[in-house]
């Protein structure tokens, strides 16, 4: 079984120095861990400007790894398609994620129509990024909070794209319930499942166990901690394959 | 050996709290977990007593495994009877204080200057939230102020004042205060940065288990950088030591 942490980064955060920042770090801390493949996304990719010049710089430091290169686009920039484009044709992307919350567009902004036809046209799968810091941990920038109404809309808005939910909190995971068991193209990463006791237990007893992803939010977020949520959890062996790798080789390889 | 310094019996589900508190500590080897009670945000008396009795009956249930804290509202005129009560009857270890005062507020001197008679260390709940931060909810100002005020107390600021970017600053020359890490935050560089700023004889080990999970904190001693003699200094030698009362 090939463990896959779906949910990294590379690059830096700007409200805080991260002391683990560097590709050996991730593949330090994976390795350890017995984590053999990950989908890597660009921190930078976020505030620039022009987050293509982040891409590049992504994909220079995964060129040669075994990391899957998700290319952050921000849909309300003009160029965000021919983003996309380029990305699959120059960095050989293995999806794409946005940031409703930093971005401050709607999840149902005409923007997200235009990214739908792109993602379509290139199978490509989409991150929607629910948290990337827990709110109460803001300082300078308040990103907008991603509605429960907003979530459910997204397979009318998205019809036919696999879309992974990352950052949501267990029982928000829960509350969406209905919508990862019903719809096959959603899923739910668990990098922010820290609550309560128990929290892997009681997401799975109202969640499919193909629709969770393990995912880590490193170096953001202690990787540890996270990858025990699954690993002692009092479940089936076969479920924390489940979650821990081939959950995360269907989402990213399975073409629509 | 690991001793976790910060956990909660919720009054609502207080079986189900025992029940999760009991099933880590033999899942990790957890040699010993400190525990306080808590319900509403602003306890009366009433209230402060139940939630002492419960911690006190696990103890009772759990000798040697559970020790517990002295739960009290500074703004109760028998904050200091309740504390010998549970002090000298119960045995408990500490004091906590959650967000009933801010933690410099004057009324809480009594209830310092009796725990410095015991001898006995003071967990103070200590979290800066961006939103909806609580009206009484201690910094690490706070901390600082009373701190300073009492030097030779035995502080504990929990949660590592959940911001410690912005919260451990305050409290750096304040050599009577020891952090711990417990809760929800779980930066992935958090206990470095503390290990930085405090030093590892000053960083406690606490989940704040069950209502938050013990992975939580327990990943993040495993992965930061540490020796093993700091390592084990976090996980136990340093609350071994604060809690000793000879």
């Amino acid at each position: 079984m090939q463990r896959t942490d779906i949910n990294c980064f590379l690059g830096n955060w700007p409200f805080r120095k991260l002391y683990h920042s560097s590709l050996k770090n991730l593949q330090d801390v994976h390795a350890k861990n017995g984590i053999t493949c990950g989908a890597v996304s660009s921190l930078n990719s976020i505030f620039y400007n022009d987050p293509m010049e982040a891409e590049e710089e992504l994909y220079e430091s995964l060129r040669g790894s075994p990391y899957k290169h998700i290319l952050t686009v921000n849909p309300a920039l003009p160029a965000a398609a021919q983003n996309i484009a380029e990305g699959v044709e120059k960095y050989h992307i293995s999806g794409v994620r946005i940031y409703p919350g930093y971005h401050a567009f709607c999840l149902d902004d005409p923007c997200m129509k235009e990214l739908h036809t792109v993602l379509a046209q290139f199978r490509l799968p989409l991150y929607v990024t629910v948290r990337v810091e827990d709110e109460r941990l803001n300082y300078m920038i308040t990103p907008r909070k991603i509605s429960d109404g907003e979530v459910r809309a997204l397979p009318d808005i998205m019809p036919d794209t696999r879309i992974l939910l990352t950052g949501l909190m267990t029982h928000e995971a829960i509350q969406l319930k209905e919508l990862l068991n019903g719809d096959p193209d959603i899923y739910a990463e668990t990098s922010y499942f820290k609550a309560p006791t128990g929290c892997m237990e009681a997401a799975l007893e109202s969640i499919r166990e193909d629709k969770l992803i393990f995912g880590s939010a490193y170096p953001l977020l202690c990787f540890k901690s996270a990858l025990l949520q699954v690993e002692a959890a009092k479940i089936a062996e076969d479920v924390k394959d489940r979650i821990l790798a081939s959950n995360a080789r269907n989402f990213l390889s399975r073409q629509c | 050996m690991i001793i976790d310094m910060h956990a909660h019996l919720w009054e609502s589900e207080a079986g189900k709290c025992k029940s999760d508190i009991l099933g880590v500590c033999h899942q990790f080897n957890v040699s010993r977990v400190m525990v306080s009670s808590l319900g509403g945000y602003y306890p009366d008396e009433d209230e402060i007593d139940r939630m002492n009795r419960l911690t006190y009956e696990f103890m009772k249930e759990q000798p040697g495994l559970v020790e517990g804290y002295s739960y009290l509202n500074p703004r109760h005129r028998s904050a200091v009877d309740r504390l010998r009560h549970c002090i000298e009857d119960y045995e408990m270890c500490g004091v906590k204080l959650w967000v009933a005062t801010f933690c410099d507020d004057l009324l809480v001197n009594p209830v310092m200057e009796q725990a410095i008679k015991y001898n006995i260390p003071v967990l103070i709940h200590a979290f800066h939230k961006a939103v909806d931060q609580l009206e009484f909810e201690s910094l690490g100002q706070n901390v600082a102020n009373i701190a300073g005020r009492y030097p030779e107390a035995k502080i504990i600021m929990a949660h590592l004042g959940a911001n410690c970017l912005r919260e451990l600053r305050p409290i750096i020359n304040c050599l009577n205060v020891s952090v711990d890490f417990s809760g929800s935050i779980s930066r992935c560089d958090d206990v470095l940065y503390a290990k930085k700023l405090l030093g590892a004889d000053r960083i406690l080990f606490g989940s704040d288990m069950p209502g938050l999970s013990f992975l939580v904190s327990y990943g993040q001693i495993l992965e930061a950088d540490l020796t093993g003699e700091e390592r084990d200094k976090i996980l136990y030698k340093n609350t071994l030591k604060l809690f000793e009362r000879s």
